[in-house]
């Protein structure tokens, strides 16, 4: 469903992302590991075309979106992202932050969005809060609504840059679960995170990743358990003693 | 001995020439903020040939001093280029401040816009916003409330330099306090009370400015 074929991205002369190549399944779920700067952000934002790649080409079902003359706005419409600091937009309400580009971008009809935005707030458990703005939500809230707000466009595929990394524990369960969810329902998803047994528990493939290198990939009891590479073992254990 | 009914004789005067400012002030207002709109969106977008032509507009309306522009205009462009017609006091005043403020909105509605987070820019790119419905949706309506102190001190500013206007011979406020006292030379209590006035207008906006300012997003819906 999703090809990149040796993506390398700089920016002036730093070395961002090096000789990437990955093929995500429908269905699949992918963790992104690695320390911080190794990458990771950057590789989610070439999936939906917020960052041109240097080198390389990515394929969405065989379309090459990193080919000349793509309109990019439908292709970041077919792909949810995530971001860690939520990012909703503070002017406007839970409900019209979710309506949004579904009315604007898709040109849905406005009973069908209202429908959708009441059903999904419903599904990620904040429809209480339709009304309020995003300064009177907490951490875990916004969160949910900006994967509501996400979801609202009907992606193929579901980014996560971190979703849980400016949330406390308790919080951070909350917005664990709807994305379990998420994939109990079989929706496509890259998830960057930092909660090592969250990736064990739900994703098909581990990826970690080292200074813009893939440096070991596989089912996660291997890279947790076994990994075969030095300098990934340091790594979880690293993240493991916190 | 005070000459407070100097003012009071002259009230009538003085508020035809109060009202002269408040016009004046207005169509100024308005005038500079569509054209510093214009320009500080063109600056924004870095639009190639538009972008240089605003950033020369601006640093050129900045630099010179606006008396000059008032008098120039005056008295040497709508001569100039309109020969005949016979140049309006209002009208040139007019011009003058909405070239000179006009550069200053510009650069408060650049920055304005500069200063929106990249990840609400972000989060809106990858719905599929394109760049006009970004602009439109999000970055204008966030980058207005941040700029509303600004540009309300930039427009108690105009309405200050509106009094520039009476050197030319526009009698607005300031222009019909002086033919008062030119023939009365009691220069203290006219001064004193034009000075109230514009105190007054001034103070009243940035009262105004303030409370916009502290409004949260959340309160706004219960204005």
């Amino acid at each position: 469903m999703i090809r990149l074929e040796n993506v390398s991205k700089y920016y002036k002369n730093l070395c961002v992302l090096k000789d990437i190549n990955v093929n995500i399944e429908k269905g699949n779920i992918i963790s992104l590991i690695g320390p911080s700067g190794c990458g990771k952000s950057t590789f989610l934002k070439c999936i939906n075309g917020l960052t041109s790649v240097t080198e390389g080409k990515i394929y969405i079902d065989d379309l090459e979106i990193t080919a000349k003359g793509v309109d990019l706005n439908k292709i970041r419409s077919e792909v949810g992202i995530v971001f860690q600091q939520f990012n909703l937009f503070p002017h406007l309400t839970v409900r019209e932050n979710i309506n949004l580009a579904p009315v604007k971008v898709k040109k849905m009809p406005k009973n069908d969005v209202e429908m959708q935005t009441m059903y999904l707030l419903e599904k990620v458990g904040v429809l209480d809060k339709i009304d309020k703005y995003p300064d009177q939500l907490s951490g875990g809230q916004a969160q949910r609504v900006a994967i509501a707000r996400s979801l609202a466009m009907q992606p193929k595929i579901m980014l996560f840059d971190e979703p849980t990394s400016a949330l406390d524990p308790q919080m951070t369960l909350e917005v664990l679960d709807t994305i379990k969810d998420l994939a109990k329902e079989g929706m496509t998803m890259v998830v960057v995170t930092h909660e090592m047994g969250f990736a064990k528990e739900i994703a098909d493939k581990v990826i970690f990743l080292s200074r813009g290198k893939i440096i070991e990939e596989g089912e996660p009891s291997k890279i947790f358990d076994n990994p075969e590479k030095k300098i990934t073992e340091d790594f979880i254990n690293s993240v493991l003693k916190h | 001995m005070t000459h407070w009914a100097d003012v009071i004789n002259n009230l009538g005067f003085l508020m035809k020439g109060l009202l002269i400012t408040l016009e004046l002030a207005f169509i100024a207002i308005l005038g500079s903020l569509m054209l510093g709109t214009f320009l500080g969106i063109t600056r924004y977008l870095r639009l190639p040939f538009f972008s240089l032509i605003s950033a020369s507009y601006i640093e050129f309306a900045r630099s010179i001093p606006l008396i000059l522009f008032i008098v120039f205009i005056h008295f040497g462009f709508l001569p100039y280029f309109f020969p005949g017609t016979e140049s309006s006091f209002f009208l040139s005043s007019c011009i003058a401040l909405i070239i000179f403020t006009s550069a200053y909105v510009a650069e408060i509605i650049r920055g304005g816009l500069n200063s929106i987070e990249k990840g609400h820019i972000d989060a809106a790119r990858s719905l599929g916003l394109s760049r006009i419905q970004r602009l439109k949706h999000i970055i204008l309506p966030l980058a207005f409330q941040r700029m509303m102190p600004a540009l309300v001190s930039q427009f108690i500013a105009l309405i200050k330099d509106t009094s520039l206007a009476s050197t030319i011979g526009l009698i607005e406020l300031t222009r019909a306090g002086e033919i008062i006292y030119e023939r009365t030379y009691h220069e203290f209590e006219i001064l004193i009370f034009i000075a109230f006035v514009y105190f007054i207008i001034c103070f009243s906006l940035s009262r105004l400015s303030k409370v916009l300012e502290t409004k949260p997003y959340a309160k706004l819906q219960s204005m």
